[in-house]
């Protein structure tokens, strides 16, 4: 590990309980300089506590914390290079706009003039200009995540965490606010870690991310490697996953599932197991290859245009009695209209058929 | 939708009638042109002027008011340094519990016995020292003693539901102990402190039971010097100070009301 403590953020072996809750277990992180990084897990994972730790709000009981090559572990929240936006923002109530952005500049006791010409840069740069004189109450949800941004990043830290930034946005927001952060960090290059339970806010903003669970980190990797190649079902159901088909191996390549033989590429380690298909990577033609792997026939549940293709809800057909059979969810791309209750041939290519992991917590 | 439910308004209205119906006829009296008797004999504030010519009385209101000021500048620093020190340093749950069951045991104790305690406690100490003979100085600490468990629940529960938040924010921008107190938690609390020390200034105002243990000969409180009048008759200025009295805590409480609403 020591090799990479010119790492931009670099955790090794942290753990931390509360009472008898294991909240992080000899956790190890490393994260570039100057990317964003997502740490996704669902709440209670241990994310928002590996963040505190991070950020100085909460000592880890054992580990080491590296930012920059410079070790950081004991270091209180004051006197770190690390700034925070936090869920709720937490904008002194009291404090106008610019006495919010300008605190942790006049903290450090920042000439005055230094402090006015930094904290009317941030604001022009966050598109705040004129309302200096609001109060935190007089502001909008997305005004007041500015103000948040603004008071972080006006101390030009070395690294910027954000938990849950998009949480308290209104959904309309949330696609500009993702678009003006990336922007943001590309523009200022300071390394941003980002904690969020939500798959689509991680894959929108971050570069790569890791998914925890129960204290651990469970998957480590690029955005897209992740995504397309989870490592269990804990992972691809966290990522959004809903096609997870059961399979017990024939022979070589070949499986058996409940639609039929398939061959899958990525020869998974195990006999009898689960794998998952995402569903922009099923095919429906018009007619299913008879007797061919990977081939069966399909029919259609129900159907939705999503704004630029179909999303398809199918199951198996096997002549009249399809209500039992599982279902799979399937976007279309085709412009061709398929209809309810429609017959289709559905192929699943091999190489689009990810085998799961058993066991939920391996390293 | 309200339904009409007179035997619930009357109730409502008879209730308040006889919380106030006393303290509005000692006003009524403190203004009636008689010195003896019930009956109206025309308006009057003859006996208000008569209070501010009587020597005692105004004795009485300097120790009333010097009394209510420094125990409550005292209990209020106190109260508010609790109720900061209770939330901040990291008490383990199970003291931290004890601790809350000591802040609210003084509101809940009968004053009489708190009275007792202090009278006793102070025979004992002016063993040691003459500063404990009875006095303004006994006055003040005994005041001091029950005034400190308000301003410390005003103030904690302000500071509950202030939260963490920014706290950790002030932290997390570099703010030393000194400019994280002065610029974030001061401010935000302020609005319980003053609400804390209003209501402090008025118990000790009004306080009979514990000052009439506390105590010299030197320092009689107003409440005391009343009582003491009371016992050769009721007069009216007697009324007019006691009306004086309930406006001058009246004001400090509904001052305390809106600090405690803002924000």
């Amino acid at each position: 590990m020591t090799d990479q403590i010119d790492k931009g953020l670099l955790c090794c072996g942290v753990s931390k309980t509360f009472g008898n809750h294991e909240a992080l277990r000899d956790l190890d992180l490393s994260v570039e300089k100057g990317e964003i990084f997502t740490i996704l897990g669902p709440s209670g994972c241990g994310k928002t506590t590996l963040l505190r730790i991070i950020a100085g709000l909460e000592l880890p009981d054992s580990g080491r914390i590296f930012l920059n090559s410079k070790e950081i572990t004991r270091l209180p929240a004051s006197g770190r290079p690390v700034n925070t936006v936090f869920q709720s923002y937490a904008l002194f109530p009291h404090l106008d706009v610019f006495s919010n952005v300008a605190f942790g500049l006049l903290a450090r006791k920042t000439p005055k003039s230094v402090v006015e010409a930094k904290v009317g840069d941030i604001l022009s740069l966050m598109r705040m200009t004129g309302l200096e004189r609001r109060l935190p109450h007089q502001l909008s949800g997305g005004q007041k995540q500015r103000v948040a941004l603004a008071r972080a990043l006006v101390n030009e830290p070395e690294l910027l965490l954000l938990d849950e930034p998009m949480s308290a946005l209104d959904a309309h927001l949330r696609t500009q606010v993702q678009d003006e952060l990336r922007a943001l960090q590309k523009k200022l290059g300071t390394t941003f870690v980002l904690v969020t339970h939500d798959h689509n806010e991680a894959k929108m903003l971050s570069n790569r991310l890791a998914v925890m669970d129960e204290g651990r980190i469970i998957q480590f990797g690029s955005t897209q490697q992740v995504f397309s190649k989870p490592r269990n079902k804990f992972v691809a159901e966290f990522l959004g996953a809903t096609n997870i088909i059961d399979a017990s191996l024939l022979s070589g390549n070949a499986y058996e599932t409940p639609f039929g033989t398939m061959d899958i590429s990525d020869k998974p380690s195990w006999d009898k197991g689960k794998m998952l298909i995402w569903p922009d990577r099923i095919q429906i033609h018009e007619e299913a290859k008879a007797d061919q792997h990977n081939w069966f026939n399909g029919l259609v549940l129900d159907q939705v245009f999503n704004g630029q293709g179909l999303d398809v809800m199918l199951t198996k057909d096997s002549g009249g009695v399809s209500l039992g059979n599982p279902t799979l969810s399937v976007k279309a791309r085709t412009p061709k209209s398929i209809q309810s209750g429609q017959k289709v041939g559905v192929y699943f290519p091999p190489e689009h058929l990810v085998p799961l992991d058993r066991n939920s917590l391996s390293h | 939708m309200k339904e009409k439910r007179p035997m619930v308004a009357i109730v409502a209205v008879a209730s308040l009638a006889l919380m106030y119906l006393p303290s509005a006829a000692v006003a009524l009296f403190s203004v009636n042109n008689a010195r003896y008797g019930l009956a109206w004999r025309g308006f009057t504030l003859q006996w208000y002027a008569r209070l501010f010519g009587n020597r005692d009385i105004i004795e009485a209101a300097i120790n009333s008011l010097v009394l209510a000021v420094v125990s409550t500048l005292v209990a209020t620093i106190l109260g508010t340094a609790l109720a900061i020190g209770l939330r901040r340093a990291p008490w383990p749950a199970a003291l931290l519990r004890v601790f809350d069951l000591l802040i609210n045991l003084p509101v809940v104790v009968p004053d009489i016995i708190m009275a007792v305690a202090l009278a006793m406690a102070f025979n004992v100490l002016r063993l040691l020292s003459s500063v404990f003979e009875m006095g303004l100085f006994t006055l003040i600490v005994g005041h001091v003693t029950f005034q400190i468990s308000f301003v410390t629940l005003v103030v904690k529960s302000r500071l509950e539901a202030l939260g963490q938040d920014t706290d950790e924010a002030a932290m997390d921008l570099y703010a030393s102990r000194l400019f994280h107190f002065r610029h974030v938690t001061l401010p935000l609390i302020l609005p319980g402190v003053l609400a804390g020390a209003m209501l402090a200034f008025t118990l000790s105002l009004d306080d009979f039971i514990i000052s009439f243990f506390t105590h010299g000969p030197e320092s009689v409180t107003l409440p005391i010097y009343i009582y003491a009048s009371i016992k050769r008759g009721l007069s009216p200025e007697i009324h007019a100070l006691s009306t004086l009295m309930l406006v001058l805590t009246t004001i400090p409480i509904i001052i305390a009301e809106r600090l405690t609403r803002r924000f």
